[in-house]
């Protein structure tokens, strides 16, 4: 009925509070809008180098 | 809204009047955001916690500077249990919205109760340990922490999955279905506690969940957020969507169709090759069965010799008996236990035996099972019965184990073709047993049966 080995490895410890302030400086926050500003650098940079080309 | 790069105020137009940027890009990503928070607060107020997590995650993912999503993911954690992670949404979430931020009066909470908040963050310690303990297969050291974890934090979700785990493993199945329906009405689509109950009970449609809208809290703080005018974009796209299942469960009929005429022969084949492994494996049984018939009666010649041993030797068994099970070995020290002749034991003796016995055989009968399961699933029921039957001898009426062992027993026999003992095995489970899902379970078969 039930593969203990299996069930026991859905479980995952958990943070402890005294880890918390690594875990925040480890916690690289990003998210789409971070996404979307460095693409749009990454843009504004290559229209930049085109329109010195020109 | 404000320009996502240079701050400036925008009526909503296309590009940024002061540095020119898209802003089409940024509106749809913030209204998603917004959209996947309403989805999360709407399912944190029904209490499906689990899905009101994925939800939120997804809002902060498009955008990390939705406080309320961010607020609202760290309040469920912290309904979970999941401390560590509450505080630290609600610190990210200050450190991105710093002003009017409910985070830091969660916050202030949280420190005000020093003494609840220490033993909040012991609970954790506490199941991390006994997740050690459980991989380690050292389960009572594990249930003893989870129990503590418990008391200290009675709401701690991943405590409650793991200690019902621990019992089902040791077949204490109706105080695994009490945790489990703990936390179904805390979590009402929590995944392992699902799993756990249709394991439990295939047949049965699981307790419909009450819905949930009472923490106050949540409806002053948390209330829906407004989904900007791009976002019907992605509304428009919806329709589509049952389109598109309706065509790959058609092409997926057409394919099943067309396939069938080979699948059911690959099946016969199949079906062949399991006849004959049967018919290998029921030969290599009948040469076991014998094998079993001689070591039990060899056994049955050298029982009598117990019977003539002197007191003073049965006396020396019960001490033999308390230092086995004093160096972990519960098993053989009930063994010895259950076999021991009491004839012209003093009552100062008997008082001793049955200290022994009460402390023991309860523990070996759970260790008996445990293995009996283990070989069952190796396919290795010899071995499994001989378990079951030593797991009996160490029970008395009454106990639970001992009908989990003897519906193990009987869907052993079953699935040997041996009627009779498995209609003896599923009477006593159908009458006896506390579960009612089991119970259910050994009534259909002795029905098929006409019993």
């Amino acid at each position: 009925m039930f593969d203990f080995k299996k069930e026991v490895n859905k479980f995952r410890p958990m943070t402890e509070v005294g880890d918390l302030e690594n875990t925040i400086l480890d916690n690289e926050v990003q998210d789409v809008m971070d996404l979307l500003r460095i693409t749009n650098n990454e843009q504004k940079k290559t229209d930049k180098k085109k329109d010195k080309k020109e | 809204m404000k320009c996502p790069k240079c701050g400036a105020k925008t009526s909503g137009g296309e590009r940024c009047p002061e540095c020119g940027i898209r802003l089409r890009p940024y509106i749809h990503a913030q209204a998603l955001s917004a959209r996947w928070y309403n989805i999360g607060l709407e399912m944190a107020n029904d209490r499906d916690l689990s899905g009101a997590v994925n939800a939120l995650r997804k809002s902060i993912a498009f955008n990390k500077s939705n406080k309320n999503a961010r607020n609202l993911l760290g309040l469920v954690y912290f309904e979970t249990g999941d401390i560590a992670n509450a505080l630290m949404q609600w610190v990210l979430s200050i450190n991105l919205n710093p002003e009017k931020n409910p985070a830091s009066e969660y916050l202030a909470e949280y420190e005000k109760n020093g003494r609840q908040a220490t033993q909040l963050e012991q609970s954790i310690k506490l199941y991390n340990e006994a997740l050690e303990d459980v991989r380690e297969r050292n389960d009572d050291m594990a249930i003893i922490s989870l129990k503590k974890a418990l008391n200290l934090n009675p709401r701690f979700i991943e405590a409650n999955n793991l200690l019902a785990l621990c019992y089902l493993m040791h077949g204490k199945n109706s105080q695994a279905v009490d945790l489990i329906n703990t936390v179904l009405k805390q979590d009402i689509n929590n995944e392992k506690a699902l799993s756990y109950y249709r394991q439990l009970y295939p047949d049965k449609s699981r307790p419909v969940p009450k819905s949930y809208r009472s923490d106050p809290r949540n409806s002053a703080y948390y209330m829906p957020q407004t989904v900007s005018r791009s976002s019907r974009n992605t509304q428009r796209t919806q329709p589509v969507i049952p389109m598109f299942f309706f065509g790959f469960i058609s092409s997926a009929v057409i394919v099943g169709l067309l396939a069938l005429p080979q699948l059911m022969e690959a099946k016969q084949q199949e079906l062949d090759m399991q006849v004959s492994k049967y018919n290998q494996l029921k030969h290599e049984f009948d040469e076991l069965s014998n094998k079993y018939n001689e070591s039990s009666a060899s056994l049955s010649q050298e029982q009598p010799a117990q019977a003539d041993m002197s007191l003073q030797d049965r006396v020396k068994q019960i001490n033999t008996a308390e230092t086995l099970y004093s160096n972990d070995n519960a098993t053989e020290a009930a063994m010895i236990l259950v076999n021991i002749d009491t004839t012209d034991f003093s009552p100062e003796i008997m008082e001793q035996y049955a200290k022994q016995k009460q402390l023991i055989l309860p523990l070996a009968a759970e260790q008996f099972y445990i293995s009996g399961r283990q070989q069952m699933e190796n396919s290795d029921n010899d071995t499994a019965k001989t378990l079951f039957n030593q797991c009996l001898k160490c029970c008395q009426e009454g106990d639970e184990i001992r009908y989990s062992a003897l519906f193990q027993l009987g869907k052993i026999a079953a699935s040997e073709n041996d009627e009779q003992t498995a209609k003896e095995c599923f009477a006593q489970v159908a009458q006896n047993h506390p579960v009612q899902s089991v119970k259910n379970e050994a009534k259909r078969y002795l029905e098929e049966h006409n019993v």
